[in-house]
């Protein structure tokens, strides 16, 4: 301790002065530890953006990262009908707490993911108020497992349940929806649409989890029929709800770090897929 | 600060007396950093107990006015009494608010477009407790220790008026206080407006951080102006100055139990004690560098009387110490930047 106070004191052994080469280099050092300090700060920052937990859904325990920061939220049992995980960002500078759901049902005999789709979207249309389908797209998830993604709008009143009297919120939501082992699994990502942009970075840990991948080549729009937008209930076409024998919740693991490139999907809002197509063949279609 | 022509048989350059005198200690250091915390104390008390509900009556635009006047406040009156620590030879009032100056610049124009921009510090600061202390110590603390070395290395280092060591510390310190109101300006106008009460306290902590770990660093500048270093000696101060700036801010907000209670003077108290224990860590190192120069004063490189440089040093610095050329003192040490002149009269 004493020797580094004297090398503190009294660091030159002579008194000779120092050289302008000698202060340009004492410039030139300070720049570089300031510059990998920085480097470092960088790492640790990416290190947080990318830290993650996972849990494992499906017959096929599929895994499905989520950020570390999020929890995971208790469903009640009355209202977890499909609910497999649920996480929320405790953090969401909004009302509504960002969200991701993962839900999963078995598939009906003959039932193809276009199909199991189509029941959803009239399902969502019905049930959630101002429901706006904006784009749907093909792509792949996981082992080249074909997937279909759909980005919908609608409004929420996140303060009703407490009485409180918030304003309701415009809920921008995307849906992965794939089949896994006999199951048509929906991953559903929301967040209040002005806080949707800010959101890509937490969602892409999922979609990383997910190996979401558009199509290689240019995908045709899936033969999916038109959707309701913000129409009423139509009776006798809401999906029943699934029996029993819905898979319990996943199992959740450590935080691991996310990898994979970060989604780049078309579901940024800014560009819009038309949900229906006069013409159009649907690769991998029914 | 300009160097005589030394008297004969005294090649030292400098007058042995002299430098005796202002290698003295400042003893005014404790004093000023005490009558420093009491000031601030009392500032924070106006505003907690005196005037308690002044910004109760402003608007929100009043408020930010008021606020923005008192981000300026502690950093003032640092810096005033800061200057009154070089009692013996005060630097020009000038070149210290122009120091306090180029430290707000670079504040504005590289401190937070950098901090808030590129690392987007919000973000991920404060997932836990590690991410903090190791994000306040290599971004707040790196970053800011570089812009003060930056400002006083960019303004006085060249110039006459930095003729001793003490006056590394005081221009650091002003380049620091820059930086730190700038970030009380920020606070008050994100928050639009201030709560008198609260915002003195983090005013007053913030500005006092800077200026104390400016200090710090000021300690090495002024070492790295008159002696030869070793090339790890000014990047271990730009260190230690950044971690504790670093630590000082984490400390406070885990100290801190929320805004809304007594736990601001605990912040202001733990600042305080902070600043003062960093002030007493400098003001030793000051003493005793001034006491060796004292005592060297007298020495060439080799040991013999020392002689000054020529200008054209670098080339020709150890030919002159070894011949013991007769070149006298009485260089001007504007003319000689790397005459060791500290002290001179």
């Amino acid at each position: 301790m004493t020797m580094w106070i004297e090398r503190l004191a009294k660091p030159s052994p002579t008194n000779e002065p120092p050289t302008r080469a000698e202060w340009r280099r004492n410039d030139l050092m300070v720049g570089l530890l300031v510059l990998f300090a920085l480097f470092l700060a960088v790492g640790v920052r990416n290190q947080v953006y990318n830290a993650s937990k996972s849990a494992k859904v499906g017959p096929s325990e599929l895994r499905i990262a989520y950020p570390e920061a999020w929890r995971a939220q208790t469903v009640k049992a009355e209202e977890a009908g499909n609910v497999l995980v649920q996480v929320i960002n405790p953090g969401s500078p909004s009302l509504y707490d960002t969200r991701i759901t993962v839900e999963g049902r078995p598939l009906r005999t003959d039932e193809s993911l276009e199909k199991a789709r189509f029941d959803r979207s009239i399902k969502l249309a019905t049930s959630l108020p101002s429901f706006r389908e904006l784009a749907a797209e093909q792509m792949t998830v996981y082992d080249g497992r074909p997937a279909l993604v759909s980005s919908y709008a609608y409004v929420d009143d996140p303060t009703r349940a407490t009485g409180s009297n918030g304003l309701p919120v415009v809920v921008e939501a995307q849906d992965i929806m794939f089949i896994d082992g006999g199951q048509f699994v929906v991953v559903t990502l929301a967040a209040d649409a002005a806080a949707w942009n800010d959101e890509q970075r937490n969602f892409g840990i999922v979609t990383n989890s997910l190996k979401l991948t558009p199509l290689p080549e240019p995908a045709a729009t899936p033969n999916v029929a038109p959707t309701a937008s913000g129409a009423g209930p139509a009776s006798g076409t809401v999906e029943p709800a699934p029996g029993a024998g819905v898979p319990a919740s996943g199992t959740v693991e450590p935080a691991t770090p996310a990898a994979g490139k970060p989604f780049s999907g078309s579901q940024q809002g800014s560009t819009r897929v038309p949900a229906a197509t006069p013409a159009g063949q649907s690769e991998g279609g029914d | 600060m300009q160097a005589t022509a030394s008297p004969a048989g005294d090649t030292s350059g400098v007058s042995s007396g002299d430098t005796q005198s202002s290698a003295r200690n400042r003893p005014s250091l404790w004093w000023s950093s005490l009558w420093a915390f009491v000031g601030l104390l009392a500032f924070v008390g106006i505003f907690n107990f005196l005037l308690p509900d002044l910004g109760a009556n402003l608007d929100e635009a009043g408020l930010i006015a008021l606020g923005l006047l008192f981000s300026l406040v502690p950093a003032v009156l640092w810096l005033v009494i800061f200057y009154r620590i070089d009692s013996r030879e005060p630097e020009p009032k000038r070149l210290v608010a122009g120091v306090y100056a180029v430290g707000l610049l670079l504040a504005a124009g590289i401190y937070l477009p950098i901090l808030n921009g590129v690392f987007a510090v919000d973000t991920w600061l404060y997932q836990n407790w590690w991410v903090q202390l190791v994000g306040e110590v290599l971004v707040i603390g790196m970053l800011g220790m570089g812009l003060v070395y930056l400002a006083v290395r960019a303004t006085v280092f060249d110039n006459p008026e930095f003729d001793e060591r003490l006056d590394g510390i005081i221009y650091a310190m002003a380049a620091g206080l820059g930086i730190g109101t700038v970030i009380n300006f920020m606070y008050v106008w994100q928050h639009g407006g201030v709560d008198l009460g609260i915002g003195s306290i983090r005013m007053v902590t913030n500005a006092l951080g800077y200026a104390t770990f400016g200090g710090v660093l000021g300690y090495f500048i002024g070492q790295v102006r008159f002696e030869k270093t070793p090339v790890y000696y000014l990047p271990a101060g730009v260190i230690v100055a950044a971690f504790l700036n670093g630590f000082y801010f984490f400390a406070l907000d885990h100290a801190a139990r929320g805004p809304f209670d007594t736990a601001g003077w605990r912040d202001l108290l733990l600042a305080g004690f902070l600043a003062i224990v960093a002030l007493a860590f400098v003001g030793a190192l000051v003493r005793r560098s001034n006491e060796e120069t004292a005592r060297v004063s007298q020495l060439s490189a080799s040991g013999d009387a020392w002689v000054p440089l020529p200008v054209d040093a670098s080339a020709t610095a150890p030919a002159a110490v070894a011949s013991g050329a007769g070149a006298t003192g009485g260089e001007d040490a504007s003319a000689n930047p790397t005459a060791n002149t500290e002290g001179a009269q």
